[in-house]
């Protein structure tokens, strides 16, 4: 296919821009920079292709408005133009902008995919570069130089041929190790062993059961053998432990036998022991008593001689005892103190006689003792006097306080009428006395109300109807105005009038129909216009003046009805007025009788209150002041009756000079003292009587307690007489007397005391010893010879003895039957005789028994294990966690294994084909990639070759002039490996437009890294390419252009410019060559 | 009443496919078919049933660990103490099962004989219970024909490990029809051996309640245990209880829209997500298939192991650990049009014109495995047995396997350096 024609109808910068491709040879296309050769290139794959749904080319056309259009000539060389525009489906129209089916683009691309007209048929400077470089790195291995030159992916198949390979290789290889998919496998294989050895077969779980109850029967057995032994050797233990408590106990009997008899009998030696230190004691004692009784001898005869006793005599019958001497004292002291009372009596006796002398005195001055007559009278008379002034004064006192208040009141009562007879003077309407007012017949207010209530509710009517007349009277005027303005000269056309208006415009209107030229047309036209209006004015006037005569009869019938209102409303006014003076006449009828002319209702409504007023409060005044008189009439009593009890008390008649207060508190005084003399008196007499039986008291009492001294002086004196002392002897010294004889007989009696307890020691003294002697000669009578207290002591020592040892026996016999019992057999008793065996023996058994015990606790331990073991059989399964381990390996071999087959197999199918293509496209292909080659070097290479790299693999290589020698791609010039990629890529074109549809080659800028000869050189090779295929160049470069100019025949040439601008809407410069 | 029917427990047997990588949530594997037994331990005493029918293969037939065996009779030791009676017939994988041969059962488990057929009544309950179990692991003759009379007034079921009358897919165990089954006049036949719920008739109920717990990639959907409801005799409903706590999911993802690798794995991403919540609390063991004519297949050919783990990061990053991609399947295609591409006179056009033609010669085929011969001798036995095995000389395979290559192929090298 080729592209005869481009046109960017609406596109990019683009306005209706044409490129004729058409004619033969290369077609440069000079762009200058922004000048839209990358759009010009888009547009070629956007015709050809569609537009890209993202395009950068919608900046100035929208992207509905976007076309291409372009005409393709297909190999037959039939053309057909077509449009392409931006869309999603129907995007190829035709000439009138008809869609149009895609396979007629489809065969005209002959099967060219996009992907392959890009890359295969398009180059730019990149690629070149890029495809250079890949022939470098791939060391130019051929087969994949000319399979990527083929594909034009500027060396991606190398790429990707090494990054399967790599990929493969890296996960797998066969005698690999440490990569991922050999690793699986292994780790697979070890988790399936893993498996194995963790199954828990159920022999094992059984096994472990039996294991279990051997152990703990084996435990069992162990514990048994071990106590029989721990018995065995405590016995042997306890027999050891025996044999020198026996052997003690051996001697300790030897030395009971020794202390013979006295061992039993410990305790009765005790008894004696204990009673020895109390004898030797006692001995003291009766030693000292009987000192004691010899002194004392010698203090009886001093104290007798000091009671007065014969010391020989018997004292005894002067004995006293304790009563007897008890009542000498009490005697005594009764004597002292009557006679102590009797002087105080005397005393006392005096001064009462003095006192009741003096108080009978003063009873007698106030008369109440012993009375004169006039005296008495007087007092009875103070005392009459006293009452009744008491009677007057309390009378008064409860009067007191009324004097101040009543004259107050009557200053008020007086001041309020005096109010009155003011206000009645401001009434108004009356002339007279508070009185005369008082008294007047007056009508209610309730009256007066009424009355003025109505006058209001006529006074309202009234206004009311003022109102309307007002109304009515503004309503008659209004329609006066309208009549006014209706009424004038007014003469309705009549029908005649109307008829003959419309017959004039008739007859005018058939003048126009007949006017034959232009201007009597118009004129007519104008005549007839006229008379139209006129006839329509007429009509209208008939109407307006129809209207008016109605709108006037209505007007005056209004007036007609508003005057008769207007009447009537002054006739109920009238009424009303007259209704108001009525109302005034009944006021004044109803205070006729008073005599008073009336004001308006409402001043007399007030009147009549205030009337009210002054009358309650007449009323009230009145009452006050007669309850005053009453009490001025109490007052007054009560003062004259104070004043003649004054004068009966002997005082002046006050009455009429003072007021009643000053009189009560005169009275007062004078009656408190009254009162208090005759209050003194009666104490006065009251006293005597007291001091007088007082007095009669004391002198009986003193009569008594002489009687008593005499009796108590008889009765001491026979005591004292008894006792040698003499009656008239002083207390002291009878107490004297009486203390000696006492301590006289103390004396006495001591003595004999200590007699008696000196023998009573002697007696006891003799007991003991013998005791002591005949237990001495009971229990060890080999003492007997010895002094007394020497044997004692030597008892008592064998007592002692004796204790020990039973405690020590008793002790032992204990230890004995602590170890208890044991019985040995012969060879068991030998041992034992033998420490040293015996000791032996133990330490065998304690070992035996150590051994067993450790035996023992391994055996628990394994118990426990074990136990635990088939709890966790139960549990958990090993074998379970370890094949899912082995799953989950076996899922990564899976996904290994999957990953490297296809890698693998696309490795290989790739070079495989790439192999293929190389096979089958070398010879020709390096053929004419070599011819390519020297032209475009110039001829500084002859050509190029299939050659063998080191690896004995196809390798390209270079030929220089020479013919001969060889250089491979690592040794060429960048530039120059760019020329051999070139050649290949141009190569690898021609031979497919040859076999194959083919399709323009569109070139990038891709001559701008050579010197102008060598890119002179390119364009003719391209130039010629151009016959075999269609070549459209894209450059930035004029100077391209002119090399171009230079090296290729103007015949096969074609160059373009685009121009830049805003908006290009001008063609091309088509410059023929 | 309340009668609970399971089968095909395969306790301990392990989950196949998953492929360990980081994030994969590999504690909650552990003891998956334990739990999920545990599970139905807990729902037959919760629901009170009145016996529970296990319909055989208890065990993996070749699976020697006697712990599992051991764990098993635990848990029907908690159905005792909570008076759960349990009827079982031995299946094909417990007739070939160490295990099962060493196993003492507890009291409340009643294992109907092999040799012939037998009927177990369960009186306070009302129910009889006929079965005959597996004596060896192929059984060819039709057991169900034998099975003894219905028992008047109690309610009849019929337990059989059976495939029926030859299902796709399956050897026949125990082959029978329902025309066999409903002459029996039971009220309920308890199957196991198909591991895929089906409620194979309503009159009477034949019903395959499907495995405990799926066990790899072909097993999806919620698996468990029926419920079946009774009163007077006549079945009330049979409901489906989910017991498993691995749930094996197909997630497809159309990748068309996308137009660079992170868009697709956000397509994945969300894909999975929708998923996750369906499976309300377990794992999510996800096969991702990413299909469709999508821009974005250039860069994910580009470099598939790291696309791969992409989309598990994104997984574990929004999942975290209720969710494992079991696979990560790549079938987008570029949008190129192949057919015009084998038109071409390129170069490229005969690659492609080959890769075409190769999958359709058996004999490049089989070339083709003879590279690929090394690796396959290497192939553990387990990777080439059984469903889902892979064989490398397989012309199925070469032929998925060179559509991969196409797509490996040809785009890349049409279009150039993309990326």
């Amino acid at each position: 296919m080729r592209l005869s024609k481009l046109e960017l109808l609406a596109y990019g910068p683009f306005r209706g821009l044409a490129l004729d491709f058409s004619a033969p040879g290369i077609h440069v296309v000079l762009g200058r920079n922004e000048a839209g050769k990358s759009t010009t290139l888009r547009a070629i794959t956007g015709l050809l292709y569609g537009i890209d749904a993202k395009t950068p080319d919608a900046h100035v056309h929208k992207n509905a408005d976007l076309r291409i259009g372009g005409v393709l000539e297909d190999s037959e060389g039939k053309r057909i133009r077509v449009v392409r525009r931006k869309g999603n489906t129907n995007t190829l129209l035709d000439d009138r902008e008809q869609p149009i089916d895609e396979g007629v683009m489809k065969r005209l691309l002959g099967g060219v995919s996009k992907e392959t007209f890009v890359h295969a048929f398009g180059l730019d400077h990149d690629t070149l570069e890029a495809g250079a470089k890949a022939l470098l790195d791939g060391k130019g291995d051929l087969g994949e130089s000319l399979f990527d030159a083929s594909v034009g992916g500027g060396g991606e198949v190398q790429r990707l041929l090494a990054e399967l390979t790599a990929e493969a290789d890296k996960l797998y290889k066969p005698r690999g190790s440490a990569l991922p998919l050999n690793d699986a496998l292994k780790s697979f294989a070890e988790a399936q062993k893993a498996v194995r050895e963790k199954e828990s077969r159920p022999e094992a779980f059984l096994e472990q059961e039996r294991g279990l109850e051997e152990a703990i029967r084996d435990r069992e057995a162990r514990l048994g053998t071990k106590k029989e032994l721990e018995t065995r050797r405590g016995r042997l233990a306890r027999a050891r432990r025996r044999i020198p408590l026996e052997r003690r106990r051996e001697r300790i009997i030897e030395r009971r036998v020794e202390l013979g008899a006295a061992f039993g009998q410990t305790a009765r030696i005790d008894g004696l022991k204990d009673r020895f230190s109390v004898y030797e004691r006692t001995v003291d004692q009766r030693r000292a008593l009987l000192a004691d009784a010899e002194r004392l001898a010698q203090s009886v005869a001093e104290a007798a001689r000091r009671a007065g006793v014969d010391p020989g005599a018997s004292a005894e019958g002067l004995r006293l005892d304790a009563r007897k001497e008890a009542r000498v004292h009490a005697l005594l002291a009764e004597r002292t103190t009557l006679v102590d009372r009797l002087e105080a009596a005397g005393v006392d006796i005096v001064r009462l006689e003095r006192e009741l002398a003096r108080l009978s005195e003063l009873a007698r001055a106030v008369g109440v003792e012993s009375p004169a007559e006039g005296e008495s009278k007087k007092a009875g008379a103070n005392a009459a006097t006293g009452q009744a002034l008491a009677t007057a004064l309390e009378r008064a006192r409860a009067l007191g306080e009324i004097e101040a208040r009543l004259a107050a009141e009557a200053a008020r009562s007086d001041r309020r009428t005096k109010e009155l007879e003011s206000k009645v003077a401001t009434l108004g309407l009356f002339e007279g006395t508070l009185e005369a007012l008082v008294a007047l017949r007056l009508p209610a207010i309730v009256s007066v109300e009424r009355l003025e209530a109505r006058g209001a509710d006529v006074a309202r009517t009234i206004a009311r109807l003022d109102e309307r007349l007002l109304d009515l009277e503004r309503e008659a005027s209004s329609i006066e105005k309208q009549l006014a303005g209706h009424s004038g000269d007014f003469a309705p056309p009549d029908a005649s009038a109307l008829r003959a208006a419309r017959t004039a415009r008739d007859d005018a209107w058939k003048a126009v129909r007949a006017a034959t030229d232009v201007a009597a047309r118009a004129a007519a036209e104008v005549a007839m216009e006229g008379l139209l209006r006129e006839a329509d004015a007429v009509a209208d006037r008939m109407i307006r003046e129809a209207d008016r005569v109605t709108i006037l009869a209505r007007l005056r019938s209004e007036a007609e009805t508003n005057a008769r209102q207007r009447e009537k409303v002054a006739e109920e006014k009238a009424r009303a007025v007259r209704d108001r003076a009525d109302l005034d006449g009944e006021l004044a009828a109803l205070f006729a009788e008073a005599k008073i002319q009336p004001l308006g209702f409402a001043e007399m409504r007030q009147w009549l209150d205030r009337h009210a007023r002054i009358v309650a409060e007449y009323a009230t005044v009145r009452e006050a002041r007669a309850g005053l008189h009453e009490e001025e009439a109490r007052v007054a009593s009560a003062k004259s009756e104070l004043a003649r009890a004054l004068v009966a008390a002997g005082l002046p008649d006050a009455s009429e000079a003072n007021k009643l207060a000053e009189l009560v508190a005169f009275a007062a005084q004078r009656g408190a003292e009254i009162e208090a003399a005759r209050r003194a008196a009666e104490d006065a007499a009251r006293g005597a009587v007291e001091v007088r039986t007082k007095l009669d008291e004391r002198v009986a009492v003193r009569t008594r307690d002489e009687a008593a001294l005499a009796d108590v002086i008889v009765k001491l004196g026979e005591l004292t007489a008894k006792l040698g002392i003499p009656t008239d002897a002083t207390a002291p010294e009878v107490t004297r007397s009486i203390e000696a004889l006492r301590d006289l007989f103390d004396v006495i009696d001591r003595r004999a005391d200590a007699e008696a307890r000196a023998r009573v020691a002697d007696a006891d003294v003799r007991a003991f010893e013998a005791d002591l002697a005949r237990a001495i000669a009971e229990l060890a009578p080999d003492l007997a010879s010895m002094e007394l207290r020497d044997a004692a002591h030597a008892l008592f020592a064998r007592g002692t003895a004796a204790k020990e040892t039973a405690r020590e026996l008793s002790t032992v016999e204990g230890q004995l039957e602590n170890e208890g019992e044991v019985t040995l057999d012969d060879a068991e008793r030998v041992i034992v005789a033998d420490p040293e065996a015996a000791e032996r023996l133990e330490e065998e058994l304690t070992e035996r028994v150590e051994e067993l015990e450790l035996e023992t606790s391994r055996l628990t331990e394994r118990i426990g294990a074990l136990r635990n073991g088939l709890e966790q059989m139960r549990a958990e399964s090993h074998a379970a966690e370890a094949a899912a381990t082995a799953q989950l390996q076996l899922s990564r071999v899976r996904e290994h294994a999957e990953r490297w087959c296809r890698v693998k197999l696309a490795a290989v199918l790739l070079s495989r084909e790439i192999e293929r293509y190389r096979e089958e496209n070398q010879g020709p292909l390096v053929a004419a990639s070599s011819a390519l080659f020297s032209r475009l070097t110039l001829g500084s290479f002859s050509g190029i070759k299939a050659g063998f790299d080191d690896k004995d693999r196809p390798s390209l290589r270079c030929v220089r002039a020479d013919g001969t020698t060889e250089v491979d791609v690592s040794g060429l010039s960048d530039g120059t490996r760019d020329q051999l990629y070139l050649s290949l890529r141009l190569a690898s074109l021609v031979r497919r437009a040859g076999v194959a549809e083919s399709m323009p080659l569109v070139l990038d800028d891709v001559l701008i890294q050579l010197d102008d000869q060598r890119a002179s050189a390119a364009l003719g090779v391209l130039a010629e390419v151009s016959r075999t295929m269609q070549v459209l160049f894209f450059t930035h470069h004029a100077r391209l252009v002119e090399l171009a100019r230079a090296s290729v025949p103007a015949s096969d040439l074609v160059v373009h410019e685009l121009v830049s601008g805003p908006y290009v809407t001008q063609s091309s410069a088509v410059v023929a060559g | 009443m309340k009668i609970i029917h399971a089968a095909d427990l395969h306790i301990d047997s392990p989950l196949r496919g998953l492929d360990r990588y980081e994030g994969a949530p590999v504690e909650r594997l552990r003891g998956a078919t334990r739990r999920a037994l545990e599970n139905l331990v807990v729902l037959c005493i919760e629901e009170r049933a009145d016996v529970l029918l296990l319909a055989g293969d208890v065990f993996d037939g070749s699976w020697k660990d006697y712990s599992t065996g051991l764990f098993f009779v635990a848990q029907m030791a908690r159905l005792r103490e909570a008076n759960v009676p349990v009827v079982i017939v031995r299946g094909n994988h417990d007739a070939a099962s160490s295990v099962v041969k060493a196993l003492r059962l507890p009291a409340n488990v009643h294992e109907l004989s092999s040799r012939k057929p037998e009927t177990h009544e369960l009186r306070e309950a009302g129910i009889a219970v006929h079965g005959q179990s597996f004596s060896q692991r192929i059984t060819t003759e039709d057991l169900a024909a034998r099975y003894p009379d219905r028992v008047p007034g109690l309610f009849n079921i019929g337990l059989l490990h059976t495939s029926i009358d030859g299902r796709e897919g399956h050897e026949p165990y125990a082959p029978t029809s329902i025309e066999t089954m409903r002459s029996k006049g039971y009220d309920y036949w308890a199957l196991g051996h198909v591991h895929a719920r089906e409620i194979v008739s309503s009159d009477p109920y034949i019903v395959y309640p499907g495995n405990l717990q799926g066990r790899h990639a072909r097993e999806t959907g919620a698996k468990g245990a029926s419920v079946i409801t009774v009163e007077g005799n006549v079945v009330q409903s049979v409901e489906h209880r989910a017991l498993d706590v691995f749930r094996w999911e197909l997630v497809t993802v159309d990748a068309g829209p996308a137009t660079d690798a992170q868009e697709v794995v956000d397509l994945v991403r969300a894909g999975l997500a929708a998923r996750a919540t369906e499976v309300d609390g377990r794992v999510l063991a996800a096969r991702v298939v990413i299909a469709g004519s999508t821009r974005a297949n250039g860069a994910i050919r580009r470099d598939v192991e790291r696309f791969i783990s992409e989309v598990r990061g994104a997984a574990t990053d929004g999942l975290g650990e209720t969710a494992w991609l079991e696979k990560v399947v790549v079938r987008t295609r570029a949008t190129i049009d192949l057919e015009r591409i084998r038109e071409e006179a390129s170069a490229v056009g005969h690659l492609a014109r080959r890769l075409a033609s190769m999958k359709e010669d058996p004999k490049e085929l089989a070339e083709l495995a003879s590279v690929l011969a090394d690796l396959d001798k290497k192939l553990p036995a387990e990777l080439r047995e059984g469903e889902g095995a892979l064989r490398l000389a397989d012309p199925a395979l070469l032929r998925a396997m060179l559509d991969d290559v196409e797509q490996m192929l040809v785009p890349r090298l049409l279009e150039g350096g993309e990326a």
